[in-house]
């Protein structure tokens, strides 16, 4: 009898002599996956929280050399001072209606150039992310140039033209327009990203069925897009509930208290009165940590995954008569929100005279000298805070998206426990109200034995530290829509999970990774308040810079002529990464 | 594309204008605009200014090795115009960081209890924060060559010579002179009440600072708490920091508004259409208050700063500059136009330690009540 060899014609895949039998292959035991993320993290921002905790209810400011734990609870009477109620609802209407007009804003921008055949969609998708080339307090200085009651550009041009008219942006209407329409493109990058990904198989089979566009998008797109709207309501609505700068140069001149401006002048008091401070932070903590837990319940139960690896293209939707409309909505939302600001910022650099009475004025020789640019351009701060300014934008962003990506993939994609810590903790930073996240990091790095106070390094680590949120919102949308489908099977295919991730869900996420780089490096720029209390004579940054010219020095003029130098480095910073981006995405 | 060219033309464009732009230099070369240079000013031995002798030998050749690092809560404009004069007449390079001070307060206490206070020089605005200051270790004793003369002064030495008063601050009144001709302006302090200013003004709330709660005291004592109350009902739009306040002045937001000489006279000089007014009931006085931290007790520049603020082209820069001088026997400096009081008139209301410490929370208070207004 011969025996033949059997050659297997199918069969489990070879295993490689190499490779150890897979039940006694190491694994990183699962309950301590998250453990080093979850110990940077906590280190960045719990450490300076923990700070203003415990000045909550100390007596006397934790301060290096003055470390003593004496609890208290007697800082707890500020809630019986008058003004603070209605600082509260105050800053909670500006917070709802600013998110609810940011949404409107980025969300019909988003849908539009997502899903829709509107005209100059480039044009279009660049006017949803221009205004975050102006930070939001540049904005503020420019409404106030533009609309305050008795000498604002506008009024002046109405005057000008016989309307009796008078705007006045110092109130609430005027607080919620600026804020509602700079924060619009937080909603619009997290709102294009989720709709240009999503599958159309289901609107299609929508559109079989007989539904109308209407109402397909009513039962199947919105409720698809529900991760998107629902992060960036989450993230619009704590920005704007703990905006510090928008609500000094807006809310107060009309006498509006918002919970920051009165945490503000609480600490600015002579003697300054950090403690009560602290417990109100501790309140907006709370509040906000309550508004996140809810939100990943709500979205904990659904499924949403849109995004696969086919490689179909989103559902393109005709506007039909909507189209010019639709258009002309986003032209008038560019002149609001970059076209009047900027006009605004730079007549008020280049006018020699402060005070003007009509437009005539600008007629008369010498009215006008371009020169304070040349002067703003030249000086040595304006060198060395752009410089400062771009190495720790670029360093904050690079190291927060991979922070970002590293804590999403781990909350969103695995079991360890200890995700839903690791989620809670990197969203902490949005409650606590920059300007006492910033004490907090002040002391922190001055009691660090690592010598980071003073140099640039601090102000990076500050960053990072202050925009987790962003940064993980920005990924989470996004992972929770990836399938993991694809990781897993190559997984199962006999590659690592490294680079399973590295090779598939990184690519399908590269959208949504290039929005968050972008996101951080627009907030870096932006970033005032954390740094307020960090920097020192030769770590000027140029959005302190601006701030001290106009808050501190009175110095409209050259506040007003470096902002728009600002916005045009901004501009050209943002061009990089989209333009890499967008290579990325074809 | 299309972007890279706009980006391009705009550098273009920028380096045109920073070309043709400005003959001017960098912050507070206006100096001379306030004063001009003195004519004597002597480094053949050491520093010797007009007669005065300001360091010797050593301590000049030392001095010009190192900047001095100054922390300021003094105004923005008076401290670029200050740093660049004393860098103008001796010759020494200065630093300076200017933040309110309270914020500076804080600042300055948490960088010396970690051992790492960057400021050779700190000056602040509120005498109950320089006391908590000294009583921290932050300021040491030093003694400048006229040490022995302010000494035997009020007000003028403090805490064994830790601290001492570079000049006064004072509070005034101010109009825009664009909008108001001289006969519509107000002229004293209780023409402030006149129905006619109703929401035309502006002030800064008394919290803010050593020098507002100054004038809330100097309002009580002078005309008593109703006239608190009778400057609250005309509703003023109320600021938190007099640059904002002078701001708005110049802008014609306000058409006249309390706040401090100094500052604001910078901005006038600058071009903003304010007058000031210095009225016949008085005007209120604070303290700028200044001492070495244990870091500038070794450096010579920071001794020189200190010996220049203290001699008479100091004090004379300051008088000019709107502020009072600490030194009684400098020769009377106008203001430009204006003239204030000197420290020993009955028109200078000063605010002292003592008072600041007996009387702050109940004042600010006081004002809060009048004014309506939380925090």
């Amino acid at each position: 009898m011969t025996t033949l060899e059997k050659r297997p014609t199918e069969g489990p895949p070879a295993r490689p002599p190499d490779q150890p039998p897979r039940r006694r292959r190491w694994r990183r035991p699962r309950k301590l996956a998250s453990l080093p993320l979850l110990v940077l993290v906590s280190f960045l921002i719990l450490v300076p929280a923990a700070f203003v905790l415990l000045t909550a209810f100390n007596n006397g400011i934790p301060r290096p050399g003055n470390f003593a734990v004496d609890l208290t609870l007697e800082h707890l009477a500020v809630f019986t001072e008058p003004g603070v109620l209605e600082a509260t609802l105050n800053s909670l209407l500006i917070g709802i209606s600013a998110t609810l007009l940011a949404l409107l804003i980025g969300g019909t921008l988003a849908f539009v150039t997502a899903r829709t055949n509107i005209p100059a969609k480039g044009f279009v998708f660049l006017i949803g992310l221009m205004p975050l080339f102006l930070p939001s307090y540049v904005g503020a200085l420019a409404w106030s140039m533009l609309a305050s009651p008795g000498a604002g550009l506008i009024n002046i041009g109405l005057r000008d033209l016989g309307i009796g008219a008078t705007l006045d942006i110092y109130s609430m209407a005027g607080v919620v327009g600026v804020l509602g329409m700079f924060y619009a493109p937080y909603a619009f990058l997290l709102l294009h990203s989720s709709m240009s990904m999503m599958n159309p198989d289901l609107e299609d089979a929508a559109g079989v069925h007989g539904g109308s566009t209407w109402r397909m998008l009513r039962n199947v797109t919105l409720p698809l897009a529900l991760p998107a709207v629902l992060g960036s309501a989450l993230l619009v609505f704590t920005h704007v509930f703990e905006n510090f700068p928008v609500a000094q140069v807006l809310a107060t001149p009309g006498q509006i208290d918002t919970l920051p401006t009165f945490i503000y002048r609480l600490m600015n008091a002579s003697p300054s009165r950090g403690n009560e401070s602290a417990v109100l932070a501790v309140v907006l903590v709370i509040v906000v940590l309550l508004v996140t837990v809810g939100q990943r319940r709500i979205l904990a139960r659904r499924s949403f995954t849109t995004v696969s690896g086919k490689g179909l293209k989103a559902r393109r939707i005709s506007l039909g008569r909507w189209r010019l409309p639709l258009f002309g909505f986003a032209l008038v939302y560019l002149l609001l929100s970059i076209i009047l600001p900027l006009i605004a910022l730079v007549l008020t650099a280049v006018r020699t005279s402060p005070y003007m009475t009509s437009f005539a004025d600008l007629a008369e020789p010498g009215a006008l000298d371009f020169g304070a640019f040349g002067q703003v351009l030249s000086s040595g701060l304006f060198l060395d805070a752009t410089k400062n300014s771009v190495l720790v934008a670029v360093s904050a962003a690079a190291l927060g998206t991979v922070l970002a990506f590293l804590v999403g993939y781990t909350v969103y994609r695995t079991r360890t426990a200890g995700r839903g810590l690791l989620e809670g903790i990197s969203m902490v930073p949005l409650a606590i109200p920059a300007i006492v996240l910033g004490m907090g990091l002040l002391w922190t790095w001055l009691i660090m034995p690592v010598p980071l106070y003073g140099t640039l390094g601090v102000l990076v680590i500050a960053f990072v530290a202050v925009q987790m949120p962003q940064g993980l919102r920005g990924i989470a949308a996004s992972i929770q829509a990836t399938e993991r489908d694809l990781e897993d099977n190559a997984v199962l295919h006999g590659a690592r999970r490294s680079r399973a991730i590295f090779a598939i869900t990184l690519p399908l996420m590269r959208v949504s990774i290039a929005s968050t780089f972008l996101i951080l490096l627009m907030l870096s720029m932006r970033e005032l308040t954390v740094p307020l209390f960090l920097y020192t004579s030769d770590t000027q940054i140029l959005s302190i810079a601006i701030f001290d010219q106009f808050e501190n020095g009175g110095a409209l003029q050259e506040a007003a002529a470096m902002s728009v130098i600002y916005c045009l480095i901004m501009l050209v910073l943002s061009y990089l990464p989209r333009r890499f981006g967008g290579q990325l995405g074809n | 594309m299309r972007t890279k060219a706009a980006a391009l033309t705009m550098s273009v464009l920028l380096a045109a204008t920073a070309a043709c732009g400005g003959g001017h230099a960098d912050d507070g070369a206006g100096h001379e605009q306030v004063l001009a240079m003195p004519d004597d000013i002597d480094t053949s031995d050491g520093l010797t200014i007009e007669g005065e002798r300001i360091a010797d030998d050593d301590l000049y050749e030392a001095a010009k090795k190192d900047p001095v690092v100054l922390y300021s809560g003094s105004g923005q404009k008076s401290e670029d115009l200050t740093t660049a004069r004393f860098t103008a007449e001796t010759g020494i390079d200065i630093q300076l960081m200017r933040m309110p001070t309270s914020k500076l307060s804080e600042r300055v206490l948490s960088e010396h209890g970690a051992n790492q206070l960057q400021a050779d020089v700190v000056r602040v605005t509120d005498p109950i924060v320089a006391q908590r200051l000294s009583d921290a270790g932050v300021y040491v004793p030093y003694r400048s060559p006229t040490y022995d003369e302010l000494a035997g002064k009020d007000n003028a030495v403090f805490d064994g010579g830790r601290y001492l008063t570079s000049y006064y601050s004072v509070y005034t009144f101010a109009y825009n002179s664009a909008m108001l001709a001289p006969e519509e302006a107000p002229k004293t302090w209780r023409d402030l009440l006149d129905p006619t200013w109703e929401k035309e003004l502006g002030v800064v709330h008394a919290g803010a600072g050593g020098t507002v709660t100054a004038l809330a005291a100097f309002h009580i004592d002078r005309f008593g708490v109703n006239y608190l109350r009778r400057l609250g009902e005309q509703s003023p739009r109320i600021f938190d920091t007099t640059s904002v306040q002078i701001e708005a002045l110049a802008r014609g937001e306000i058409s006249a508004a309390t706040l401090g000489f100094n500052s604001t006279y910078g901005a006038k000089i600058e071009g903003a259409p304010i007058e000031l007014v210095v009225p016949d009931e008085g005007v209120s006085g604070s303290f700028n208050l200044m001492g070495l931290t244990p870091g500038g007790a070794h450096s010579a520049a920071a001794k020189v700063f200190v010996n220049w603020t203290m001699s008479k082209s100091g004090q004379k820069f300051a008088a000019a500059q709107g502020f009072v001088p600490a030194r009684t026997d400098t020769p009377k400096t106008p203001t430009g136009k204006y003239q204030l009081p000197s420290a020993d008139s009955d028109k200078f209301h000063l605010f002292t330690p003592e008072d600041a410490e007996k009387r702050s929370g109940s004042t600010v208070r006081a004002w809060n009540d009048a004014f309506e207004f939380t925090g």
